[in-house]
């Protein structure tokens, strides 16, 4: 599933530890968010778009909207 | 004070991954001390042949499986969902490797292909694998 989660963090600059320590979870899993490698469950979903005061469908795009 | 808690409760990002890992590592630290022990002593691993006092075997077998099904518990109750993924998969790999090695052996050796079954070789090569499924899901994927 494609995100703006680089894009985003960037924009903050923040670090991926960074993010991570925000989201209670660890460097590589943000790293398997970014990359796609990992789809996030819907609550940690719920909790990255909160950070970013944003929409679900704002960061993460599953290609059929 | 809800944010403190979840922060001190920082799953992979915290001490937890750490505690498993030494703990996982201490085992194998002593299960490769007891088995050097035991060829030392030129004794059996036979089952039902004596290498311990019955009482301290018993000991034993509670304070090592008190303490892997506790510190597994723990880590995996403290673990983000990147982490979990790795350490479900790793378990399930490693659970369906030990049969796929198994059930070949036997065979062969039924038929005389290769030597008698020794299951503890066949838990080391299943751990392996699932324990490469769990540095790859972990670090690279």
């Amino acid at each position: 599933m494609k995100n703006r989660l680089k894009v985003l963090r960037a924009e903050r600059d923040w670090t991926q530890a960074d993010l991570g320590q925000r989201l209670d979870v660890s460097r590589q899993a943000v790293n398997a968010i970014e990359t796609g490698k990992h789809d996030p469950s819907l609550p940690l979903a719920f909790r990255i778009a909160r950070i970013f005061d944003m929409k679900i469908e704002e960061i993460f795009d599953d290609g059929e909207g | 004070m809800m944010e403190r808690a979840k922060t001190l409760s920082a799953g992979s990002t915290g001490s937890a991954r750490h505690v498993y890992l030494k703990t996982m590592l201490a085992y194998f630290v002593l299960f490769i001390v007891m088995r050097a022990l035991t060829s030392i002593g030129n004794k059996s691993t036979i089952p039902g042949e004596r290498i311990f006092d019955p009482a301290f075997g018993i000991m034993m077998a509670c304070v090592v499986t008190t303490g892997f099904v506790g510190i597994t518990y723990y880590h995996l109750a403290r673990t983000d969902e990147h982490d979990r993924r790795a350490n479900l998969w790793a378990f399930a790999i490693a659970f369906l490797a030990y049969f796929a090695i198994l059930m070949p052996w036997l065979v062969l050796s039924q038929s005389g292909v290769v030597g008698p079954v020794n299951p503890q070789h066949a838990m080391v090569g299943a751990i392996s694998i699932g324990s490469m499924v769990w540095v790859w899901l972990r670090w690279f994927g």
